[in-house]
């Protein structure tokens, strides 16, 4: 905890000279892959923007996102499957699987447009450590397949 | 509680003159969300907390909304889940497939009914635009820890020696060994259990 907590700062630190190759692996560790996409979609973080495609890995803290054309899928680690309608923003912000060690954990911040959720292991496994943050409200999901719409001029 | 109950009809009114705010811009729809029927139409639960209040949605198809003040669930209908996220439910991507593959004692020679398994596993395999694929070896109880380990890694390489597809590369690939640790069957110490010889392959 501490020692991502520095990694972050020091990365934080080094972001402007562009030193920060070295630091990817730290916790970005591979949760899933990009397997379907429509349209213009695109995978973001710490500022940097890259087109998806199905293939691409996905890492923890990484924004997907789509235009008014576009749609999303990806498979996680756990077999937990997710996809997204156009004009969405959605980011895994938390992801444990290490069944082995209970370490089970799947946090996913929506922040606008439409979201297709069906459980993976970890739901399976540990049915209070799923859940999706919205603008208005926390989603605790104990294992089953939803679809969410969140409109980001909801009053919070 | 006056303070509160006032607090309640600001709020009111403040989501009211937003609601008519978004019925005059185009398509505007509070977020609420869906539970959908599983494959054997049964639904979990999901538990939708709010700044007042929590909803628990646990029959097919109920709905709420996700909103700071509580309000009733109701029952959506098909339309309206296709004409909301028809977009979202096209892009989900296909359902992970899951092979077991068993093993005789003590090495790493398949089982001839597992043997004639690879084709399937490939064409699983081929059958997908982006596939990741993880090969996860498991002994039995036999022999000590640290050498079931190794076993079950030799294993999973093993397997992934014997899967003749173009699309598994080192990129989409995962090769591991879970050891005696993670059986199919519980046993005890140093059982010979023909189950827990696998290796267990996902194809994503």
């Amino acid at each position: 905890m501490l020692a991502s907590r520095a990694v972050r700062i020091l990365r934080a630190l080094l972001l402007p000279i562009g030193l920060t190759a070295g630091l990817a692996w730290a916790d970005e560790a591979i949760i899933g892959h990009v397997k379907t996409t429509t349209g213009q979609t695109y995978l973001v973080a710490a500022g940097k923007t890259v087109a998806a495609q199905p293939g691409a890995a996905l890492q923890k803290g990484q924004m997907l996102t789509t235009d008014h054309t576009g749609s999303l899928g990806v498979t996680l680690l756990d077999n937990t499957v997710l996809s997204i309608g156009p004009d969405s923003e959605l980011v895994v912000v938390e992801y444990a699987y290490s069944p082995g060690r209970n370490e089970l954990k799947l946090l996913i911040r929506m922040t606008k447009g439409t979201l297709h959720y069906i459980s993976g292991v970890i739901a399976k496994l540990q049915p209070e450590g799923v859940s999706i943050k919205t603008p208005t409200g926390l989603i605790g999901v104990r294992g089953t397949e939803l679809v969410l719409r969140v409109n980001p001029w909801d009053i919070q | 509680m006056i303070a509160s109950h006032r607090h309640r009809a600001i709020m009111r009114t403040t989501q009211g003159l937003l609601c008519l705010l978004c019925l005059m811009t185009a398509g505007c729809t509070s977020s609420y969300i869906v539970l959908l029927p599983n494959a054997d139409g049964t639904a979990g639960k999901v538990l939708v907390k709010g700044l007042n209040g929590i909803n628990v949605l646990n029959s097919p198809m109920e709905a709420v909304r996700v909103a700071a003040l509580p309000s009733n669930t109701y029952v959506a209908t098909p339309d309206q889940v296709q004409r909301d996220f028809g977009a979202a439910l096209r892009a989900s991507p296909k359902r992970p497939t899951h092979f077991q593959l068993y093993f005789q004692p003590g090495g790493s020679v398949l089982t001839p009914e597992s043997e004639l398994l690879l084709q399937r596993v490939v064409q699983e395999i081929d059958s997908r635009e982006a596939p990741d694929i993880s090969i996860i070896g498991h002994t039995d109880t036999l022999g000590d820890a640290s050498a079931n380990e190794t076993l079950g890694l030799e294993r999973a390489m093993q397997v992934k020696s014997l899967l003749f597809s173009a699309k598994l590369t080192l990129a989409n690939t995962v090769v591991e060994s879970h050891g005696e640790k993670n059986p199919l069957v519980k046993a005890a110490d140093n059982t010979n259990e023909p189950r827990n010889r696998r290796v267990e392959i996902t194809v994503r």
